[in-house]
């Protein structure tokens, strides 16, 4: 089942390891078909130059296989909260360990917007989740992942759309888009930023976020509803 | 010529320490045991990637006697040697190299912290730093003093729940069930060196200490276990 969307997420999976921003099995993509209420995702712990469109798993919302011999990522049942919660705005998400991401996630830090490449991509500081608890880690340790990054951004009044990325603290970064290939390119973003925001802190130790016009006119120009960012 | 399978798999896992980016010039090394015969194979000394091949490769024993080769093994074999000689039965492959970001933390003395799951999937714990070698040491027997120096910081630690750790001054070595294993460890060592480094500066930049942001132990556990427990989740059946 679910031909077409088997193909696409395959080839997100094959564009996030061209990126180079992946080692090893570090990562997992899945792409949401509306319809039907299900998504399609990498399995667990096969490498990308194995992983075949039919190798990739059908699960629910609740995360439970409705099709598939292999077993689906670990990190499934974060990716069916993330549809659960946002299913009619989002349609692919992506999650790696890419390592400039990683260390803001482990500093347990939201990445602050310094700048247009930033704000083009995601509208305001991006985000890092508070810590599980033991309890939740012991009883919902993937659904808690998800339910951690819904109720942060709806905490800081942002929706999936404009902030289309999260970090989990001490885990690293998840990025979603209209499909898994615009999560992938979003994921791509995302580690592109976590880099230029390190290396800005160590130039200028003080340095203070953008201006939050200066935010307002590069979102607006990209996605505004008068946006004028790439071709008609 | 012997071991011709086994010579062929540290072929690969040399030729994948460049690959990944772990080895500029000739600054690693990667062997693998034969348990049954007490061997290991092992890169010939000061050869470079691109000239290395299978045949080329130097087979020893436990106590680093060349067996089989015509090239001189790396200079490191002693340390392979008696990490096999006192865990073989544990381990069966071993890397060393010198990757830029675990060498840091080993020239500063400094144990990698745990600071999140990318770590704790694979290192039940901080990655190790082991005691520096004393001038007699050096001076006496340094590469096998090197591994001893190994094994005497690994007291009461298990080399399979931390699969490598860090050498004072020197650099990472690494170990796994067979060198492919050993390799993949050495990659895991070099990204939480970067990935730990980074999470320390930015969690200094924000007045915070670097105490405040270990992972708690109850999250090692789960990732460790989801990973490599008995009820493990992690890859296929």
């Amino acid at each position: 089942m679910l031909e077409e969307l088997r193909d696409q997420v395959f080839e997100a999976n094959k564009a996030l390891q061209a990126t180079g921003i992946v080692k090893y099995t570090w990562s997992n993509v899945s792409g949401f078909d509306k319809a039907s209420g299900l998504f399609v995702i990498t399995p667990s712990g096969v490498h990308s130059d194995e992983v075949t469109p039919d190798k990739l798993v059908v699960c629910d919302l609740k995360g439970e296989v409705v099709e598939g011999t292999m077993r689906p990522s670990t990190d499934t049942k974060t990716h069916a909260g993330l549809y659960a919660a946002w299913g009619d705005k989002i349609g692919g998400a992506v999650h790696t360990h890419s390592s400039w991401a990683v260390s803001w996630s482990q500093s347990g830090r939201d990445i602050p917007c310094y700048g247009t490449l930033h704000a083009d991509y995601f509208y305001g500081n991006i985000p890092c989740t508070r810590a599980e608890t033991e309890t939740e880690v012991e009883l919902s340790y993937e659904e808690t992942a998800a339910t951690l990054m819904v109720e942060r951004l709806a905490a800081d009044g942002s929706d999936p759309i404009s902030m289309s990325g999260a970090l989990v603290k001490y885990v690293g970064p998840y990025a979603w888009g209209k499909d898994a290939q615009e999560a992938v390119y979003r994921m791509d973003m995302l580690e592109e930023v976590a880099k230029i925001a390190t290396l800005t802190e160590m130039h200028n130790q003080g340095v203070q976020e953008a201006p939050r016009y200066l935010l307002n006119y590069h979102n607006y120009r990209m996605h505004g509803t008068k946006g004028f960012y790439g071709q008609q | 010529m012997m071991l011709k399978e086994l010579r062929e798999k540290v072929y690969e896992a040399n030729m994948d320490l460049p690959k990944h980016g772990l080895v500029v010039f000739t600054w690693g090394n990667a062997s693998e045991l034969d348990r049954e015969r007490g061997l290991f194979v092992i890169k010939p000394s000061g050869v470079d990637y691109d000239q290395l091949k299978p045949e080329q490769l130097v087979i020893c024993d436990l106590d680093g006697n060349v067996v089989e080769g015509d090239l001189n093994p790396s200079s490191d074999t002693p340390t392979h040697a008696y990490l096999y000689k006192m865990w073989g039965d544990k381990i069966g492959g071993v890397v060393h190299t010198h990757s830029t970001c675990a060498v840091s933390w080993a020239e500063a003395g400094r144990s990698i912290p745990c600071y999140g799951t990318t770590q704790a999937d694979y290192f039940y714990g901080e990655v190790p730093c082991m005691r520096g070698l004393t001038a007699e040491e050096i001076e006496e027997a340094y590469e096998l003093n090197t591994g001893k120096v190994i094994v005497e910081g690994f007291e009461g630690k298990d080399p399979v729940a931390l699969p490598g750790c860090l050498v004072r001054n020197h650099g990472p070595f690494t170990w796994g069930k067979d060198a492919a294993a050993a390799v993949y460890h050495a990659v895991v060592v070099e990204e939480v060196a970067k990935m730990s480094r980074d999470a320390e500066l930015l969690c200094l930049a924000a007045g915070k200490k670097p105490e405040d942001i270990l992972a708690p132990q109850y999250l090692l556990d789960k990732h460790y276990m989801r990973k490599h427990g008995p009820n493990a989740y992690y890859g296929q059946k």
